[in-house]
């Protein structure tokens, strides 16, 4: 006994064995991606299927209702296979060089690994072209930014002319395999794996993030590109003013600790005069405590502010407590006000 | 040398030609073309004939139109077009030619 399946060939309806269904659809697959880059593919494809239909119409009869393997097998015969049935001149001797392994070597193209990216994917898919971990290309990238920043240069121009690798195809011919029936396959059950294994990972994170950002991704690719180099472009000055604002503030602090610590620390002179002059306003004791205290908030806290916004703008940081700005405000506030009447009690003191 | 593969390729080079002269005699669709090219030897395999059949169609040697068929699927019927008939008495020129100069040259390596 065994199992048989409906098809529709060619809008004629066959019962068809399991295992000559199978093989019957492997065939037509075969064809199909054999014509794949023929325009009239599809055409031709569905010429062969109504033969098909003709060829079983008359391999079943009432007493014979099934279609079985070995009625799938002379006919695949009698059409050939697909190699055999391009009907392009294949030029002197071309058909005996398809047998030489020359030609298992399919051309590599550069495309950029969207399965391997951090930014684009351009790493990845030049590391994919030579067969190097994409790591020591972004090490070089990084090696080479130091070099009047050329790395950047170079790196958004391949963003922009490398084209991402799509299809199971691209990615074939990415990593320089043949792009085959059988190397499709394994490639797509791959991508299977990788697709369960990332959605396992992110379930437990917030898989709501990687829904829109994967069919946003897909729709507007080509659009998108450009955004994302513009955005890729602001984050860097992002990183860049943020180091900036970073460095300054931890110098200003580090100078006002010295300077207020130290008076007299030499280097920063123009500092610890400043001090002294309030030394003259404010006598000491508990006032001159509160003048100073809140003169190294109202000093202080724009300062660390600064380092806070640094810090951000590196990190790409989403506040988490959006009352972290305002209550540094209202420190900075109380800071001046504390200065002020402290520094006006001195001086009506005199 | 592969010797069945160089058959091939001789009878694919004249494939089209046959095909032209076929439907320039009686329209026709694909299995009627396949059992004429198949009773006189000049296919081996029938998968071949279709993207020949699109090309020509294409190229506007061809034209074709459906018919339906009693149980079975619709037929798409070949018919050759004026251009396929000029294209046809060039090939045919070409062949008789070919043949000629082919003989000759086998019949003096005999000797």
């Amino acid at each position: 006994m065994k199992k048989t399946v409906t098809a529709n060939i060619s809008g004629i309806v066959f019962h068809i064995d399991e295992d000559a269904y199978e093989k019957l659809n492997n065939y037509l697959g075969n064809v199909r991606s054999h014509f794949s880059n023929d325009e009239s593919g599809n055409e031709i494809l569905s010429d062969i299927e109504s033969r098909i239909a003709e060829m079983l119409q008359d391999k079943i009869s009432s007493s014979k209702q099934v279609v079985t393997i070995q009625d799938i097998d002379v006919i695949i015969s009698q059409l050939g296979q697909p190699g055999q049935m391009k009907d392009e001149d294949p030029g002197p001797g071309a058909g005996q060089q398809k047998e030489s392994p020359k030609t298992e070597k399919t051309s590599k193209r550069l495309y950029r690994d969207p399965d391997n990216q951090m930014l684009s994917g351009v790493c990845g898919g030049i590391g994919a072209y030579f067969n190097v971990d994409p790591t020591w290309i972004r090490i070089a990238f990084i090696l080479l930014t130091l070099l009047y920043s050329s790395g950047i240069i170079a790196y958004i121009i391949l963003w922009i002319v490398v084209p991402k690798a799509r299809t199971t195809a691209e990615k074939l011919e990415m990593r320089g395999e043949k792009v085959n029936l059988s190397n499709i396959e394994k490639s797509f059950k791959e991508e299977v794996e990788g697709v369960k294994s990332n959605f396992d990972n992110l379930s437990k994170e917030a898989g709501e993030k990687f829904k829109t950002k994967k069919s946003k991704g897909d729709m507007k690719e080509a659009s998108n590109t450009l955004a994302n180099i513009l955005g890729a472009l602001l984050k860097a000055i992002g990183i860049i003013i943020g180091i900036a604002l970073v460095l300054a503030g931890l110098f200003l602090l580090i100078t006002i600790i010295i300077s207020f610590a130290a008076p007299g620390f030499e280097p920063y002179s123009f500092f610890w005069t400043f001090p002294f002059w309030l030394n003259d306003l404010i006598h000491p004791g508990w006032l001159s405590f509160f003048a100073i205290t809140g003169l190294l908030l109202a000093i202080g806290i724009p300062v660390v502010g600064l380092i806070y916004l640094g810090a951000k703008l590196i990190f790409d940081i989403d506040s988490k407590s959006k009352n972290l700005p305002l209550i540094l405000v209202l420190l900075w506030i109380i800071g001046i006000m504390v200065f002020v009447l402290a520094v006006i009690k001195n001086v009506l003191l005199f | 040398m592969n010797l069945e593969n160089t058959k091939a390729q001789m009878r694919k080079g004249v494939l089209e030609l046959c095909i032209l002269s076929l439907l320039a005699a009686k329209e026709a669709y694909a299995s009627e073309i396949i059992e004429k090219l198949k009773a006189h030897k000049l296919l081996v395999v029938e998968g071949t004939v279709y993207p020949l059949l699109t090309r020509l169609k294409n190229d506007g040697l061809l034209s074709y139109r459906w018919e339906e068929s009693t149980g079975g699927p619709p037929r798409k019927y070949y018919k050759i077009t004026p251009l396929g008939e000029t294209i046809l008495s060039e090939l045919k020129k070409t062949w008789s030619n070919l043949v000629e100069s082919v003989n000759k040259l086998t019949e003096n390596n005999k000797k």
